[in-house]
């Protein structure tokens, strides 16, 4: 499984505010992605930036993706789609220069059409032009001789076109019709916005077998098995995301999304922006909780493991060693608890004496562990 | 008038900067308890501290043309309001340099998940809908509708006519008298209260009602 975690642009911690800066600052914490946000114009100056981060990014094991005008009207009127692809098409470009595996791209309201195959239809004729053109932007090696500058385009495939998943009802976007689009259009992919499929689906996503039927659906009809997710906590309404929150703040876990990557995330390759408001603490939060899931893991597996080879040893069944194992330490529970009944009065007025005792500072009634900062 | 309780931090670009002074001067005289950040020495700032008790903080948007410390002092000070559950309050106008409104937008849409509130003069709305191809009378509905910022909003002192557009839906409103834009943004967020989007705690303080009192 390869897995890529990092904020959407630069980091909030990071005393410049170039690219290249932000991607030191993300490489320093451990992170491997970045998502640059929105260009309205490609201006000399950035597209020395955008250069520079492309040959980082392509020197090292850094992934860059890039994500388009915040907002979007493919389905709207001729007027209102013509001014949308503009803007995507500054995004297409500096998607070369920055050498993205993916540009990521809204929809919008469903505008004069209704829900259905035939939204769906344009928006898959819209992203095949998409495709298209990505394709003619990022040029055929053999034709150019100036690609020294650009090895990624001799050697790596044109970006892919990431369609996001919506957070609002009026907007073009369910997981279904992402997936149904993806799934028609080649060269695109889909971006699975968790905090938007939660809203969407009235808080949906809560336990790891929440994710597993989510990656189901998206394997059985995209079929693909890369994929590009934002993760961010939500504030949601009715069906509606009203406001991006930290994740601590949000009724949308990692935990067992980082518990299905651990368990059961193997066949996928896929990249996680933290698009919160604490984008890379976020992003950090995200890493930690993925290593406990999989460090988890891996002691249940140590366990079992141990388990076999001792039930080997003593000639027995590893389900009855571990029937045994249950009830001795059922046992050992019950034993510590009659015994720390007895005991309890005796503890409470030790505690008691201690806390009036102590003056010092305790640590100890701290409880939130996970916080990193 | 009774504010007491409303705690306002402003980030100013240095300390002659009037643009987030007013905004304080006049939130204190209305009774908010404010309190100014200067960024001359960024390490010396207790951005937790400041944070902790405030119910907003107001930035500008012009800060990021004064300089790496002032840039680098705004973006810090929404992370910390973030960690500190201090609301975030942007306040865009156009700047000394009208060129550079394109740059400072995009600085501003860099950040539009830390922002709670944001202000457009009506000068600002008139060019942001041109720069974004969006007709102005849904340009407030659409940047909130796209970005999720919970509350976008306008006045104009002219016509005294605030517009607010909020995830319960969009209105306008009138105050009594004419208010000049730092005013009415003083007294909106001193008649907001923090926990409640309600439209009619949002329409009194869009209407400063309680300046009438």
């Amino acid at each position: 499984m390869t897995l890529k975690l990092g904020p959407a642009g630069v980091p909030l911690s990071c005393k410049g505010r170039t690219i290249v800066e932000g991607m030191d600052d993300i490489t320093v914490l451990g992170l491997d992605a970045m998502e640059v946000q929105t260009v309205r114009t490609i201006q000399p100056q950035h597209f020395d930036q955008y250069w520079q981060a492309g040959i980082l990014s392509w020197n090292s094991d850094f992934e860059m993706n890039m994500h388009g005008p915040y907002y979007a009207e493919l389905l709207g009127n001729k007027r209102e789609r013509n001014r949308t692809l503009s803007k995507m098409e500054t995004s297409l470009q500096a998607g070369k220069i920055v050498n993205a595996r993916h540009l990521t791209f809204h929809v919008g309201p469903y505008g004069e059409y209704d829900p259905g195959d035939e939204a769906n239809e344009q928006v898959a004729n819209i992203f095949s032009g998409v495709v298209e053109r990505v394709r003619e932007v990022w040029g055929v090696a053999e034709e150019e001789e100036d690609y020294a500058a650009f090895p990624w385009v001799h050697e790596a495939e044109p970006s892919l076109v990431g369609i996001e998943t919506s957070g609002r009802q009026e907007l073009w976007g369910t997981v279904e019709e992402v997936i149904e689009v993806c799934n028609h259009v080649e060269g695109t992919v889909p971006v699975l916005n968790m905090g938007h499929i939660h809203a969407r689906g009235h808080g949906r996503l809560k336990t790891s077998e929440d994710y597993a039927e989510l990656f189901d659906q998206a394997r059985k009809s995209y079929g693909g098995s890369t994929f590009y997710c934002h993760f961010a906590g939500v504030e949601h309404r009715m069906g509606n995301a009203l406001h991006y929150t930290q994740i601590k703040k949000s009724d949308l876990k990692f935990e067992p999304f980082a518990e299905f990557l651990a368990e059961e995330g193997d066949w996928m390759d896929i990249t996680i922006i933290s698009d919160s408001p604490l984008l890379e603490h976020d992003a950090m939060y995200m890493l930690q909780h993925y290593d406990k899931a999989r460090q988890r893991l891996l002691e249940i597996k140590a366990r079992d493991e141990r388990r076999v080879k001792l039930a080997t040893a003593q000639g027995i069944d590893p389900e009855e060693l571990k029937k045994r194992e249950e009830d001795e330490a059922e046992a050992r529970k019950s034993q510590l608890s009659s015994s720390s009944m007895e005991k309890a009065p005796v503890e409470a007025k030790k505690k008691d004496t201690k806390k009036k005792s102590s003056s010092m500072i305790s640590f100890e009634d701290q409880e939130d562990e996970d916080d990193i900062f | 008038m009774n504010n007491q309780g409303v705690k306002i931090v402003g980030l100013m670009a240095n300390s002659e900067d009037i643009r987030v002074r007013n905004i304080l001067n006049y939130a204190k005289k209305i009774g908010a308890e404010v309190e100014d950040i200067i960024p001359s020495n960024l390490g010396e700032i207790d951005w937790r501290e400041k944070m902790y008790s405030a119910n907003w903080l107001v930035n500008h948007s012009s800060t990021i043309l004064e300089g790496d410390n002032a840039k680098t002092a705004w973006s810090n000070s929404m992370t910390f309001a973030e960690l500190e559950g201090c609301k975030s309050v942007m306040v865009v106008e156009i700047p000394e340099k009208v060129s550079e409104l394109e740059n400072i937008w995009g600085a501003v849409i860099e950040k539009i998940r830390q922002i709670n509130i944001l202000f457009l003069a009506p000068e600002v709305v008139v060019k942001i809908s041109k720069l974004e191809g969006i007709p102005q009378d849904s340009l407030l509905n659409k940047i909130r509708m796209m970005s999720l910022i919970p509350i976008v909003c306008s006045y104009d002192t002219e016509s005294r006519k605030a517009t607010i557009s909020h995830s319960g839906g969009n209105f306008e409103t009138f105050t009594n008298n004419k208010l000049l834009n730092y005013r009415w943004i003083s007294a909106f967020l001193c008649g907001l209260s923090d926990s409640s989007n309600a439209d009619s705690v949002l329409i009194d303080a869009a209407s400063a009602k309680f300046l009438r009192t």
